[in-house]
């Protein structure tokens, strides 16, 4: 009894316990409740401030005797201009027809307009540009300046010219509603299709990096001048160029507005834009709360815009309206800049193309977590307003790094010199840690203070310049990564100054550091800002956001949440086409994001993003055309297209395989051979044979070629020409080259892979396989030969055996090495301090007896693929043939580049498609000379072994030093062996004497 | 009547278990000793070949004898190594103060917590000469250029039997630390008087008794690690290690079954019905020492 009891008494503490618990439980959560609806209810209504003026930022008391803008304009001692002087192209020179314009077209690379004006009075003038662009490749043109035959400053041959697009169907809406996205079959809005506006446009000659954010200011002196444009890439026909005065805009608080009563504010949804002068800009989406209009909890609704894609200095968004009542209004905007840290983000606003005062030639939209409703302030903390004429608008905004250029003059300038000292220093103590660590000896002084004069003296400079970068980056209000970065290296510099005997042990540390601001600079230079609407609210009256109840959004969020459970992430949809013809389900295309991102990309975007392109290009040229409704879904790596086929849940065509995968499955007879269409022949007539080898099998082409990319021998241009290096073109100058790198401690890099066996087989004339492909031919003097160069490079010349290519390219520790193509990719995101530093070239090769050089390399490639299975055969095929075609891969990498940069540059294998890829013409030419010179492996069964075994036998060779015939001897057995199994296996011939 | 509902009720309450155990585990099983008797490329149908899989097994593939051998070293030295040594350590956190042992016991169990994050120790015997152990030894003097630790076969075992030490910590030693707090400790004092001289024949004829389930449980725990080592070797030392130097039973299962390569589906069953085999008989080797010890 005393037990149960005892039992008894627990049960009902334990129940008060809960009871108390409970209660403080539902407290807690109502406190919560309310905190948080509060929080809804308000959102942060605020005026932006006026950016404080800064003193010019021109730290650099050494001069660097170069001819930089910021030399030069220094050297300005000329006063304001007073009035503008037009240079008209087209009456000086014979003018062509374009859109019904008169313009003076540059069409060729190199083009030149030449023309005489004439300057009133000497002064500092701005100058703009009045151009139309004719078609092309929907890149920005580029121009270079000259005045009498010199160019001012070094940067004028880097002036941009951006074109205008909108998307399609614009035109015809009724000013002020929102534009009608298509939606896909899952009620999710898409992106929409684009077309170039072909209209004249005026564009301010100013930096095109955003290292200066004013525009470009030049010194004319009275009297005749010649001014020459010279094109430098794309096409463009000039109109007039104005030299004019810098305007000096009176402040929004000098206006006396009137109050507007009686009229409803205009709204303007940011997503519906009226024009863009880049198609990074698109629509983009959150669907994380109900506020922002419109909302969906369940589809997509594309209901913001510039979201990460809006962020580089020059990039325009316009929008139009119109307005009833004229009268004064204030202009809001709901926006949201989440990403750059403590920073501002900077946009110049424009009514009608011109800027109506002051304060709006910098509009600074500050930090902060959540969406806020900004209004443009008048300097005096009230917000200004602008007097609107009743009829049509637009409005524009501009993105500026004004606020922030001088510190990224400043930082790349910083950066140059530190890469500069670090060189110094490794030719000193040499960098390569890898092979003369012994020589970079704690113990050891190098007096690298007295043996590289200016030393320490460059240092402080340096240090000094830092501490008030970091001012003044503290100064706009940055905190966080800036900060860190920057102080990292002035106090790494103090050490060094302080003890210059620790320089060599710290060196690796120095260089990581040089990284760090390098990514710094190209972080700081962003400036990017997302919108959900913009706001004319009359004056007087105070600008209000639509705000929902915590319920409501709560409500939202859980039906989101709810509908979650339902959506397949991985479709991307099909298109919402309703075709009549079409009975059938819908071509199912899997994309393999692994491949896709492997090698269409640099890592920088993930694959789904490439995904997306394709799919809107399938809604927009395939299934018009077709009338085949096609499913696109997104799948991890081609290999799960083994086991989905087996299971019999695989699709109808897969595209972006990886090069092994079509071979593996064609043995296994689950591909069509496409070989055997009527229209093969020709539509595989611009593509290499190299293209295709990796896709034949006994007879028969399993898949069609997308992509291909291949080694290019990268180097760093400033080193070799500080060196005196200059570059191999045969192994021979290749070896000869090595001791001179490695004195200065600077080294070359060759992936150890076995696909540079693969190379040097093929430039000796070697193969892989006998004639029948029942036998590796590694037996052969030849493949011995090329085995031991192999080995040899990392054995006899030390070659690095393990390295990050873009690490050390970028601080010059490795300035040659032999990697794929696509790095080109990486180094222009990723080291913006390197523009214009770096080129590619063929690889070095072996002379032939013709007097020719070999410079055989091999390829990845990606593919499309049909599967036997599928019931659409001629459909799936047509789909291969429209994507693989010119066409298709223009747009694609197009569009690619487009909306993602040249980060995102495509190898196409497409010989005509590559064509109108944006590499320089010298670049372009490089390119084609090694592709020519590609060279494929066919598959056979059981070539996985080949590579295995080779890596094996390198690693054997290399680390353990046995004796290189014997060990490949010993490996290529094994491979025959698993060849000819494998041959038995899937019922073909064996080599007898095996 | 009775005898017959109850029967229904036990049907029914055994009936989710079972369905699932025969689904995920018995059908599997039969199917891949089925499949381990035909030639399987994954996509056409299997063809029937009788024990010739076996035979190749057995005379003919010489990898599979060196995963053989490294799944031996694992499951007979890093698996009761690592048993013991988690035994030990349990023993030994039994002695601390209960808010320490907790502490200690999180720290101990950390790495399985973590996941995937034996990934670390790539970083650590990173190849590169700036890899944490490479540039350690060379600013020591030690080394001159860098020891591909994860590539070069010399080493390789040696890293990744490292990394299993570390990560043997796991539920076993958790079931260990549990069952040490359960222990009567009437039974230490009768022991005392019954002529218990030290703390290791305490352990040995008191403390190991009582604990036999958990041993048990953490035998099973600790074969099943050590056979099933493959992941980890791979994540460590890439696939396939070179010349197979970290290569076991289960990569070489992945290999032929589920890696785009051989697509041989048939002969990797056959290694699996094996590896099946041998930690079916080394459980009840085990099975029958520990409860001969209960005793």
């Amino acid at each position: 009894m005393t037990v149960q009891n005892s039992a008894g008494d627990d049960m009902h503490r334990e129940y008060t316990f809960l009871n108390r618990s409970r209660r403080t439980l539902c407290m807690i959560l109502a406190v919560i409740l309310l905190i948080s609806a509060t929080a809804c209810g308000s959102e942060s209504n605020s005026v932006i401030e006026a950016a404080p003026p800064l003193d010019p930022l021109l730290l650099s008391e050494v001069v660097d005797h170069s001819k930089s803008y910021a030399e030069i304009y220094r050297g300005y001692s000329a006063p304001q201009a007073k009035a503008p002087i037009v240079v008209d192209f087209t009456d000086e020179l014979e003018p062509d027809e374009l859109h019904d314009h008169r313009v003076v077209l540059l069409e060729d690379l190199d083009a030149e307009a030449i023309v005489e004006f004439e300057v009133p009075t000497s002064g500092l003038y701005q100058a703009s540009l009045e151009y139309l662009m004719p078609e092309g490749r929907s890149q920005a043109a580029r121009l270079e300046l000259e005045i009498n035959g010199e160019r001012p400053f070094t940067e004028a041959d880097q002036l941009e010219f951006p074109r205008m697009f909108a998307f399609v169907g614009e035109a015809d809406l009724p000013s002020g509603e929102r534009y009608p996205f298509q939606r896909d079959g899952g009620d999710n809005e898409i992106r929409p299709d684009t077309e170039e506006i072909a209209i004249p446009l005026k564009k301010t000659l100013q930096n095109a990096y955003g290292i200066y954010g004013k525009p470009y200011l030049f010194e004319l002196e009275a009297g005749d001048h010649e001014l020459t444009l010279r094109l430098k890439r794309e096409q463009i026909g000039l109109m007039n160029l104005t030299f004019e005065p810098v305007p000096d805009r009176a402040s929004a608080a000098a206006q006396n507005p009137e109050v507007l009563e009686g009229v409803d504010p205009i709204m303007i949804q940011a997503e519906s834009l009226h024009r863009i002068s880049d198609l990074t800009i698109f629509p983009t989406r959150d669907n994380a709360s109900v506020d922002v209009m419109p909302s969906d909890p369940e589809s997509i609704r594309l209901n913001t815009m510039g979201l990460n894609t809006w962020k580089y200095a020059g990039q325009t968004a316009t929008w139009r309206f119109s307005v009833e009542a004229p009268g004064w209004y204030q202009v809001s905007f709901r926006a949201r800049q989440d990403v750059t840290r403590g920073m501002n983000s900077g946009r110049i606003l424009r009514i009608d193309g011109e800027i109506p005062f002051k304060e709006a030639e910098l509009v600074r939209f500050p930090f902060a977590n959540d969406w806020q409703l900004l209004t443009l302030g008048d300097g005096n903390g009230e917000a200004a307003a602008i007097y609107l004429e009743g009829g049509e608008h637009t409005i524009s905004l501009e993105a500026t790094t004004e606020e922030i250029s001088d510190v990224l003059r400043e930082l790349q300038r910083a950066i140059t010199e530190l890469n500069g000292w670090y060189r110094e220093i490794i030719m000193v103590t040499g960098s390569n840690p890898d092979a003369d660590r012994q020589v970079v000896d704690a113990e050891r002084d190098y007096n690298l203070d007295q043996k590289i004069p200016g030393l320490i003296e460059g240092f402080e400079s340096l240090k000094d310049r830092l501490e008030l970068l970091q001012n003044r980056i503290d100064e706009i209000g940055g905190t966080g990564n800036a900060a860190n970065f920057i102080s990292e290296v002035t106090y790494q510099l103090e050490m060094f100054i302080d003890k210059p005997y620790r320089i060599p042990t710290r060196l690796s540390q120095f260089s990581g550091n040089i990284s760090s601001l390098a990514s710094l600079m190209s972080e700081l230079r962003e400036q990017p800002l997302e919108l959900d609407y913009l706001l004319f609210t009359p004056y007087g009256q105070s600008p209000k956001a639509p705000k929902s109840g915590f319920f409501e959004q709560m409500n939202f969020r859980l039906q989101g949440l709810i509908s979650s459970f339902s959506i397949d992430y991985s479709a991307l949809g099909t298109t919402a086409e309703e075709t009549t013809a079409w009975t059938g389900e819908p071509l199912r295309v899997w994309v393999s994001v692994a491949d896709l991102s492997g090698t269409a990309n640099t890592g920088v975007f993930s694959g789904r993003d490439q995904a997306e392109v394709l799919r809107t290009l399938v809604d927009n040229r395939f299934t018009p055309v077709t009338n085949v409704p096609v499913a696109v879904s997104l799948v991890p790596d081609s290999a799960v297209l083994v086991q989905a086929t087996m299971a019999g849940m695989g699709p109808d065509v897969a595209v972006f395989v990886g090069q092994v995968t079509p071979a593996q499955l064609a043995m296994r007879g689950a591909l069509t051979d496409l070989s055997q269409f009527a229209t093969w022949e020709e539509d595989t007539k611009s593509f290499y044979p190299s293209a295709i080898t990796p896709f034949r099998y006994e007879g028969g082409v399993y898949a069609m070629p997308e992509t291909q990319s291949y080694d290019m021998m990268f180097y760093r241009k400033d080193i070799f020409e500080n060196l005196g290096l200059e570059l191999p073109d045969t192994w021979d100058e290749f070896y000869a080259l090595l001791p001179e790198l490695q004195q200065v401690g600077m080294q070359a890099g060759i992936y150890q892979s076995d696909q540079t066996f693969a190379s040097l087989l093929y430039q000796r004339d070697g193969s892989f396989y006998n004639e029948g492909l029942t036998k590796t031919t590694f037996d052969t003097a030849e493949a011995l030969d090329a085995f031991r160069q192999w080995t040899g490079l990392y054995v006899n010349y030390s070659l690095p055996l393990s390295f990050d290519f873009f690490n050390r390219f970028r601080t010059g520790e490795m300035p040659v090495g032999i990697v794929r193509f696509t790095n080109a990719n990486y180094l222009s995101a990723g080291a913006p301090e390197l523009d214009g530093l770096w080129d590619f070239v063929p690889v070095p090769g072996i002379p032939q007896e013709d007097g020719t050089i070999d410079r055989s390399v091999t390829a990845d490639s990606t593919a499309g693929i049909l599967l036997a299975d599928s019931k659409y055969q001629e459909e799936g095929y047509e789909f291969l043939r429209w994507w693989t075609g010119a066409d298709a891969q223009i747009e694609f990498a197009a569009s690619l580049e487009q909306i993602m940069g040249p980060s995102a540059r495509y190898p196409t294998a497409n010989r005509e498609a590559f064509e109108t890829i944006a590499w320089t013409t010298e670049q372009s030419q490089n390119l084609q000379q090694q592709w020519a010179d590609v060279i494929a492996i066919p598959p056979v069964p059981g070539n996985y072994q080949i590579q295995r075994n080779l890596n094996f036998a390198f690693r054997s060779v290399v680390y353990q030093q046995t004796n290189p015939r014997e060990t490949l001897n010993r490996y290529n057995n094994d491979i025959n062996e698993v060849i000819s199994r494998k041959r038995l296996e899937f019922g073909l011939t064996v080599e007898g004497g095996n | 009547m009775k005898g017959k509902l109850e029967r229904k009720t036990v049907i029914l309450f055994m009936a989710p278990f079972t369905i699932l155990f025969i689904l995920f585990t018995i059908i599997p099983i039969l199917s891949s000793i089925v499949l381990s008797f035909t030639n399987f490329n994954m996509i056409q149908m299997p063809d029937f070949i009788g024990f010739m899989n076996y035979v190749r097994m057995f005379f003919a593939d010489d990898v599979f004898l060196i995963a053989l051998k490294n799944t031996l070293i694992f499951a007979l030295i890093t698996g009761p190594l690592g048993y013991a040594l988690s035994f030990l350590l349990a023993w030994l956190l039994n002695e601390f103060h209960p808010t320490v042992r907790k502490i200690f016991t999180f720290v101990f169990y950390s790495p399985i917590l973590a996941g995937n994050v034996y990934f670390i120790w790539t970083y650590i015997f990173s190849p590169d000469a700036y890899g944490l152990i490479n540039s350690i030894l060379m600013r020591m003097g030690v080394l001159t250029e860098p020891i591909q630790w994860l590539t070069d076969p010399k080493y390789i075992m040696f890293v990744v039997i490292l990394v299993m030490f570390w990560l043997s910590m796991g539920t076993g030693f958790l079931a260990f630390v549990a069952g040490m707090q359960n222990l009567d400790p009437q039974l230490n004092e009768a022991g005392a008087i019954d002529g218990v001289r030290n703390r290791f024949q305490e352990l040995w004829y008191i403390t190991i008794p009582q604990m036999v389930p958990m041993l048990l449980f953490g035998a099973v725990m600790s074969i099943s690690t050590s056979f099933a080592v493959g992941y980890e070797s791979m994540a460590i030392a890439g696939f396939p290690s070179t010349d197979y130097a970290a290569h076991t039973l289960v990569l070489h299962i992945m290999d032929y079954g589920i890696m785009p390569t051989h697509y041989e589906l048939g002969y990797a069953s056959t290694v699996a019905v094996f590896l099946f085999t041998l930690m079916l008989i080394t459980w009840s080797m085990v099975n029958r020492f520990l409860e001969s010890k209960g005793e």
